[in-house]
């Protein structure tokens, strides 16, 4: 087991890599001169340097790169553009909303998705399989943007049950800041769900028709039993993966909640930033949104291996 | 969708109908006669047909501003209603309609012809050619669509234009790995050594002979890939990172909307709508498509 870690661990490492030397590439990238077009047009030379070595861009690409590097080893992912403050600092306060909203969020979603799915796998062509078919074509039809405006406008404009907007701290004010966080919540995880069903369904449906399962069947087994101790753990094998590749749409799902209900977050901060073309906190937030994502998909693997011993020795 | 639940059913079973008529168009005439392909069909032909048409089925123009009041509900001249400028709203979604399905469709099309040419070319040279292809490929794939966006419209800037180069973007790798897989499925078969005995040229085998066996699941793929860029070209107008104001479009219509939420619920209601028939649509011929190409064909 150990071996296989250190394995994958090395693996994550030219990945990490590799997509930081893309993130540095991108402002290379850009058409004609980003720093001349930050400046403005009647910027006086020194202006224009002074902002060229503020976004890494003096000197030769191989001397940026090397700088880049060591910077962002160093933890230093420089600064705003636009208000000189420090990138790190930007996304250690954008960052407490949205990990909160994915701890709810993601959570919520597991626990609506595999049971819906096991009801629906357990019996293809049952009332659960054709609830969940209905909730799966509802899902599909409405982007989670649309369905978080529908939210918005059935519980806290109609109703007025719950607060359309804003952020309380989960972990200071647990009442408020619950209930200002559950639309969100629910606008991403109710997408997620719908995925996460139709996959263990799937998954599920494909196990029992496999001759163990008739077997554990044969002598005598209960409905129960047999689903849930017999079948289920090797059907939730594969949907190890897909609860991991979900861990994107969260991120996708996270970006556009925080624009319908006005939270402040990362999602926000790369909105934002994209807008006023501040490039190193989009490069910041990038990167460590990459990174993350690199370690939810290794997490995810070392699960698997765990789960299933074939994987690990292969 | 359709492809997830395959396994589970005892596909095999009976072998589909043979179409009657003409062999060329009998996969067309298979979608068709599929109710969930028909009404998909339908469903996007009509859309599209309304997007077309804009200028002749709205009234008015998606920009004027009408004497009157602000947001009106809607009524006989205003069918969904006034915005906050006073602007036709039918008008707006019409003219959105047509802007949302020009950002996706046509970068769809253009990220799927040339992630098929790479990936045929990949299969069909093979060796280090299709090495690092693939890596790359593989590279792209490990991304959430959304991260790979925002790196496209950090460098492009915000606009219609840098949603359609993301979206073609993000398929480019899906369908190369797609085709190289029909590819060295393909390059063994006979009819491919018979091609060559004949002194056919690689392009000709790959891309007349091959291309046209290997079509089937690239096609489902193409109608899968329509959903998701409608969906992130959609989700992306909606957070200002499409089209510029003036121009609407169903995500920016949804945008705009919030702050009148109170007051004026039509408002996001058609645009809403609009972009729910049109992924119900795309997804049922998608279906469509997968059980009439596919090798599963349930009926």
């Amino acid at each position: 087991m150990l071996g296989f870690v250190i394995r994958r661990l090395t693996q994550a490492v030219p990945v990490l890599l590799l997509t930081s030397t893309a993130v540095f590439l991108l402002l290379r990238l850009i058409p004609g001169d980003p720093v001349a077009d930050l400046a403005g047009e009647n910027a006086s030379p020194e202006r224009v340097e002074e902002i060229r070595r503020q976004l890494g861009m003096d000197g030769s690409i191989f001397a940026q790169y090397g700088r880049w590097l060591s910077d962002v080893l160093h933890g230093d992912l420089g600064r705003s553009v636009q208000n000189g403050v420090s990138v790190g600092r930007l996304l250690r306060l954008a960052g407490p909303p949205t990990v909160e909203l994915a701890l709810v969020a993601y959570p919520l979603a597991l626990l609506l998705g595999i049971p819906l799915g096991v009801l629906a796998g357990a019996r293809p062509r049952s009332r659960w399989d054709w609830a969940l078919s209905g909730y799966t074509a509802f899902a599909v039809a409405l982007p989670s943007f649309v369905l978080g405006v529908a939210l918005l406008w059935l519980f806290s404009v109609r109703l007025g049950w719950l607060p359309a907007s804003g952020h309380v701290s989960l972990f200071d004010h647990p009442g408020e800041g619950l209930r200002r966080i559950i639309l969100p919540a629910l606008s991403v995880a109710l997408v997620m769900a719908s995925a996460l069903a139709r996959y263990t369904r799937t998954a599920l449906a494909e196990v029992m028709r496999q001759d163990y399962v008739r077997t554990a069947w044969a002598k005598g087994a209960g409905d129960r039993r047999v689903v849930l101790r017999h079948a289920l753990p090797n059907a939730l094998v594969p949907v190890i993966t897909i609860a991991a590749l979900q861990f994107g749409h969260l991120l996708t799902g996270a970006v556009v909640a925080e624009r319908i209900f006005t939270r402040p977050g990362l999602g926000d901060l790369v909105v934002r930033s994209i807008q006023t073309r501040d490039y190193p906190v989009v490069q910041g937030a990038l990167l460590m949104l990459v990174a993350v994502f690199v370690a939810v998909n290794l997490l995810a693997d070392l699960a698997y291996g765990i789960a299933d011993p074939r994987i690990r020795r292969s | 969708m359709t492809q997830l639940s395959l396994g589970s059913r005892r596909s095999l079973r009976s072998p589909a109908p043979r179409a009657k008529g003409p062999p060329r168009f009998a996969t067309l005439r298979r979608i068709l006669a599929n109710p969930q392909g028909l009404i998909g069909a339908g469903g996007l032909a009509l859309l599209v047909l309304l997007a077309l048409g804009a200028e002749l089925v709205a009234a008015h123009d998606p920009a004027a501003q009408d004497a009157g009041r602000r947001l009106l509900s809607p009524s006989v001249a205003h069918p969904f209603g006034v915005d906050e400028l006073r602007r036709d709203l039918l008008a707006r979604t019409l003219f959105g309609l047509r802007i949302s399905l020009l950002a996706s469709f046509p970068a769809v099309a253009a990220g799927a012809l040339a992630g098929t040419a790479l990936g045929f070319v990949a299969g069909y040279a093979g060796g280090w050619v299709e090495a690092v292809v693939m890596r790359c490929v593989d590279a792209m794939l490990a991304m959430p669509g959304l991260l790979s966006a925002i790196a496209v419209l950090t460098v492009l800037g915000p606009g219609s234009i840098s949603v359609g180069v993301a979206i073609a973007l993000f398929n480019v790798p899906l369908f190369t790995r797609l085709a190289r897989g029909q590819m060295l499925a393909e390059r063994g078969k006979e009819y491919v050594r018979a091609a060559e005995a004949t002194g056919a040229g690689p392009a000709r085998i790959i891309f007349i002979h091959i291309a046209r066996n290997a079509a089937p699941p690239l096609l489902t793929q193409v109608a899968m890939s329509a959903v998701a860029a409608v969906m992130l070209a959609a989700a992306l107008s909606f957070l200002g990172l499409g089209e510029r104001p003036p121009e609407p479009s169903l995500g920016g219509l949804i945008n705009a909307s919030r702050p009148y939420l109170r007051t004026a619920w039509w408002y996001p209601l058609f645009p809403g709508l609009t972009l729910a028939v049109l992924l119900v649509s795309l997804n049922l011929l998608a279906d469509a498509i997968a059980e009439a190409t596919g090798p599963y064909r349930r009926r």
